[in-house]
């Protein structure tokens, strides 16, 4: 009976030990424990410029010009936009990638109206040659965009931009200051201002859909 | 009576989903940029407009200033639209929408109610 008493102190004591001994080593190296991070991001617009209704960023200035006779050999005139910051930006921040499609149409032919005779730039064709600006756009920004969009029928939509479903999140800048008006050589040029405005529309749908 | 209230059930169903419909594929944002260029020295005559043939008598112009017009200088046009009696933008077309269908729910219900009056005086 003494020796069955003695063997479960025994054991008893054993165990104990063993226990502290395990509950010490814990203390001294504890298990690695768990953190979450979290971050959630709710759908913004799709938009112009931020949302702008008046587009400086994209005016198209074709300088100041000597009305001048065509040299010979010219087709009709051309002339270079000089406002070389000119751009577009579509800001896609929906956060879906559905895609969209950016749209200008010249809202009119260019137009004197302070001249006395020749009012209009009659036959003036305005041309827009658009390209990725990618260092103002969004890293990775890979919408695409056109160039030889050419204005030549009033109030008729024509695709600057695009992107498919997947592409254009985020900004995608169009610089369109290689852009050009060619007047053609008939056409009787008054002293003075013409000007016009483009009406710039995104719209939710990409191009090819 | 029922079949135009089927009818108007039916065309009131049809006119809130086209309006509903169509902001999603209509164009969501629109803005407008101006474009101008400016000549000077004589203004050419309509009867002498054969470039290349040096019959231009262009007198120099001393004007340096940008072809830039200001905001006066560019007369804003009117927005011409394909649909001039559409709602043009993402905004007209949700408030077109909401105060049509307040307008057809309002038809409805008081069709409903001159049905009920109708049938409450034939029982007295």
């Amino acid at each position: 009976m003494k020796k069955i008493l003695l063997g479960l102190l025994c054991a008893t004591t054993l165990f104990t030990t063993a226990g502290l001994t395990a509950s010490a080593a814990d203390t001294d190296n504890p298990k690695p424990q768990i953190s979450k991070g979290k971050i959630e991001f709710l759908q913004g617009g799709l938009t112009i410029d931020n949302g702008a209704t008046d587009l400086t960023a994209a005016s198209l200035d074709f300088g100041s010009n000597k009305i001048e006779a065509a040299k010979a050999g010219d087709k009709d005139y051309r002339y270079a936009n000089i406002n070389k910051d000119a751009a577009i930006t579509v800001s896609d921040l929906r956060g879906s990638g559905a895609g969209w499609k950016l749209s200008v149409k010249q809202n009119d032919v260019f137009k004197n109206d302070k001249a006395t005779v020749n009012k209009e730039l009659t036959g003036a064709i305005l041309t827009l040659n658009g390209v990725l600006d990618t260092d103002a756009s969004t890293t990775g920004a890979d919408a695409n965009v056109n160039k030889n969009v050419s204005l030549g029928e009033v109030n008729s939509d024509h695709v600057l931009m695009d992107a498919a479903v997947g592409k254009g999140n985020g900004n995608n800048v169009a610089n369109i200051s290689g852009s050009q008006l060619t007047v053609p050589l008939k056409t009787a040029r008054a002293e003075g201002i013409y000007s016009t405005t483009l009406t710039w529309s995104v719209e939710a749908t990409p191009a090819n859909s | 009576m029922k079949y135009w209230r089927v009818i108007v059930i039916g065309i009131s169903a049809l006119l809130l989903w086209g309006w509903l419909l169509t902001p999603i594929a209509s164009a969501v944002s629109t803005a407008d940029s101006p474009a101008a260029i400016q000549f000077e020295g004589k203004t050419e005559s309509s009867s002498n407009q054969h470039g290349g043939d040096n019959q231009f008598h262009v007198t120099e112009a001393s004007k340096a200033s940008s072809s830039m017009p200001t905001k006066s200088d560019v007369k804003q046009p009117e927005r011409q639209a394909t649909w001039g009696w559409l709602p043009q933008t993402n905004e007209q077309w949700w408030l077109s929408a909401f105060i049509g269908g307040i307008g057809l729910l309002m038809i409805l219900i008081s069709c409903q109610l001159i049905t009920y009056l109708k049938k409450r005086s034939l029982l007295r």
